[in-house]
């Protein structure tokens, strides 16, 4: 059976793709609405405004693969389809954040698990934002529409070994494990979710939203950095962009510029806050950049006693939400608990430790089971998240301080992992920390972990959430974009990403950002057409 | 061993000085393995060449000649690594790598006396002991850097997935 590739299919068929790496000289666009990003926001505004019948210039900085070119591959995958390599970093390098750099964005690469917002955060929201009309019940015909969309529907296959660890090991602790529903249709199982689909089954912007864009007229340039907004007045004019080189790591003096009546920042929690800021788009209240969030995560590795082969079947199945609601939303730090796919490159830089230590656990990677917890940061007073800053050089770095409120939730993780590992029946735990000494009991890894000295790039932390930045709201001293995503002091300026979050979503954010783009897009194709 | 606070300090006032002078403060150090790199240079070269056994210390093969293969392919993963981080990210590293090749550097911060092409795998594992154990976060960040782009050289490289019983990606028939 040949797999049907839409890209292929498409550029044969006379999309309008620029790859600007290859342009000889600057490049000029004209455009009804020019989007920078081409991620969860970016892709689905993208199909929404092209199908009012606007014309609409997609921006993307990476480069755009389809399935042929996905061959599973650690050492090709995170350089090509991943922001720096796979290995950004927060300011005192203490956090990796994981996010796409590809056409799609992170839908190419993440692992398919499709949440709604939960009710608790939308309520946190009203309460504490004063956000009206985006309860549980409003936003409902806004998750049911993307689910649509994506194909998001439970999973009906039997979880991997590594999900089923957790949700037996959580049993055991009358902890429960609910399925987690997926944007697959015809998913081979494969575990490879996270170096593009090869089969593609996942319902990424890449194979559903950004192709009927493209089918609708839309023009879709590849590496191109968005640099500038520039403004005239209250308005945007253009944006002013630069292409990037054959490589795709640095920006060339190439530029990009498009003129457009209507401007849709799209470019993730990091890239659109350091373009308004790049801007210097208006910022009376100094909120752009600051609140950004990450759910920072922690890891913690098990050995069990029979083979685990995390690498193969749909990476991430079960999840609890136990530990999110042990306590008040907005009391110290709950936890969502997760289990990550584990392939050799990506668990040997995570894994703690090096030499003989190190490579007696990589020997023993097929019987590796491996536990994350992400942490629910922004709702409470002591959790403020980072801040987005600017280099000389113009590209973001975001200060992510790790607090003490933020370790006591990184403890509690650690030790609500180990039990659940010890309980399904691991022979070794070893919570991804210091030297990563692995523990052989319950009782030594409780007694351990109480005292641990958590700080900076001693204990391992991860993300691959970034939300926040940019928020809405109605209260233009508390938001930098009005409920509707046009920006509070420029009026033909929108934000349709993970950057309109007033706080961490507490669940694997893509489809909250489906939801929300697909609605604020939705109100500005109603107003421009 | 840790770190006095004083000696770190007196690295870090006269790091910018030492770093323009570094170019002929330089002790003689061995020549690079002559192969063409993207990224790093001679003394990136000469201190990823010191570091990776160590790091790599019960992953690599046994006999000499299958373990020079092996560190070579290691040190060409970890040189294409480098190459595809940001232009910030190989500055920040080209200026660790010149920091830690100046001798009173190599020798007052990291502790080994010898220039790196002959250090001892005991004292380059000390001075990788000191750096995650150092509570400067700096410090500590090197450490991250060495061990992380070591690891993904090595376990990106299908020549060590036997070991750890590692199948491959799966055939998906087009």
């Amino acid at each position: 059976m040949t797999i049907a590739d839409p890209i292929e299919q498409g550029l044969r068929g006379g999309w309008s793709v620029i790859d600007a790496s290859r342009a000889e000289r600057d490049i000029a666009l004209d455009a009804d609405v020019v989007i920078v990003g081409s991620g969860a926001g970016g892709g689905t505004a993208a199909e929404i405004l092209a199908q009012a019948g606007l014309r609409v210039v997609l921006l993307e900085e990476g480069p755009l693969r389809s399935s042929r070119d996905f061959r599973m591959l650690e050492r090709e995958a995170y350089p090509e389809l991943y922001q720096e390599s796979a290995s950004r970093k927060t300011a005192d390098k203490a956090i990796t954040i994981l996010q796409g750099r590809c056409v799609g964005g992170g839908t190419t690469v993440n692992w398919t698990s499709s949440f709604r917002t939960p009710p608790a955060t939308l309520a946190f929201w009203e309460r504490e934002f004063g956000l009206r009309g985006f309860d549980a019940d409003a936003m409902t015909p806004w998750f049911e529409r993307m689910e649509a969309r994506l194909s998001i529907t439970p999973w009906t296959v039997a979880p991997n070994a590594n999900n089923q660890t957790l949700a037996r090991g959580a049993a055991k602790l009358g902890i429960v494990t609910p399925a987690i529903r997926r944007n697959v249709k015809g998913c081979w199982n494969l575990g490879y979710c996270g170096m593009g689909c090869p089969t593609n089954a996942k319902q990424s912007m890449l194979v559903t939203t950004i192709p009927a864009a493209l089918d609708r007229g839309a023009t879709l340039v590849t590496r191109v950095r968005a640099h500038r907004f520039v403004f005239a007045g209250d308005e945007v004019a253009s944006l002013e962009g630069f292409a990037m080189d054959a490589a795709g790591t640095a920006p060339t003096s190439r530029k990009v510029i498009v003129r457009a009546r209507t401007f849709v920042a799209a470019a993730g929690a990091i890239g659109t806050p350091a373009m308004l800021l790049r801007s210097g788009a208006p910022d009376p209240h100094a909120l752009v950049g600051k609140r950004t969030f990450l759910h920072p995560s922690v890891v913690s590795a098990a050995l069990m006693p029979g083979v685990v082969d995390g690498f193969a079947g749909a990476p991430q199945s079960i999840y609890s939400d136990h530990f999110l609601e042990t306590q008040p939303i907005d009391g110290s730090m709950g936890f969502k608990l997760e289990a990550p796919p584990i392939h050799p490159l990506l668990t040997a830089t995570t894994l703690p430790d090096d030499g003989t230590a190190h490579a007696e656990w990589m020997r023993e990677f097929r019987h590796m089971q491996v536990l994350i917890a992400l942490l629910r940061d922004g709702f409470n007073a002591a959790s403020v998240g980072g801040t987005v800053r600017l280099r000389d050089d113009g590209t973001p770095v975001l200060d992510y301080p790790l607090t003490p409120f933020a370790w006591d939730g990184v403890r509690r993780a650690f030790l609500a992992m180990a039990e659940i590992q010890f309980a399904a029946g691991a022979r070794k735990v070893s919570p991804a920390h210091g030297y990563g000494a692995p523990f052989t009991s319950l009782a030594a890894a409780k007694a351990a972990i109480d005292v641990f000295d958590l700080r900076p790039l001693y204990t391992r932390v991860v993300s691959a959430h970034v939300m926040g930045g940019a928020p809405f709201g109605s209260d233009a001293a508390r938001s930098v974009v009005g409920v509707d995503g046009r920006h509070h002091h420029l009026r033909n300026l929108y934000v349709c990403d993970g950057s309109l979050f007033p706080t961490s979503i507490g669940a694997n954010p893509q489809l909250s950002i489906y939801a929300f783009a697909a609605r604020i897009a939705s109100g500005l194709a109603e107003s421009l057409v | 061993m840790s770190l006095s606070r004083r000696t770190f300090i007196a690295a870090g006032l006269v790091g910018a000085a030492a770093l323009a002078a570094a170019g002929w403060l330089r002790g003689p150090h061995a020549p690079p393995s002559g192969v063409a790199r993207r990224a790093l240079d001679a003394d990136g070269e000469a201190i990823f060449a010191a570091v990776a056994p160590v790091i790599l210390d019960g992953a690599l093969p046994a006999g000499k000649a299958a373990r020079d293969a092996a560190l070579a392919q290691a040190l060409d993963g970890i040189d294409a690594a480098i190459a595809g981080l940001s232009p910030h990210a190989q500055g920040e590293l080209g200026q660790l790598i010149a920091l830690l090749a100046l001798p009173p550097v190599r020798y007052g911060i990291a502790r080994v006396s010898d220039a790196w092409p002959v250090a001892s795998p005991a004292q380059v594992r000390r001075f990788l002991d000191n750096c995650r154990a150092s509570r400067f976060t700096l410090m500590r960040a090197a450490y991250d850097a060495l061990h992380a782009l070591t690891f993904a050289a090595w376990y990106g490289n299908a020549s060590s997935w036997p070991a750890i019983g590692y199948p491959g990606p799966p055939q998906v028939t087009a």
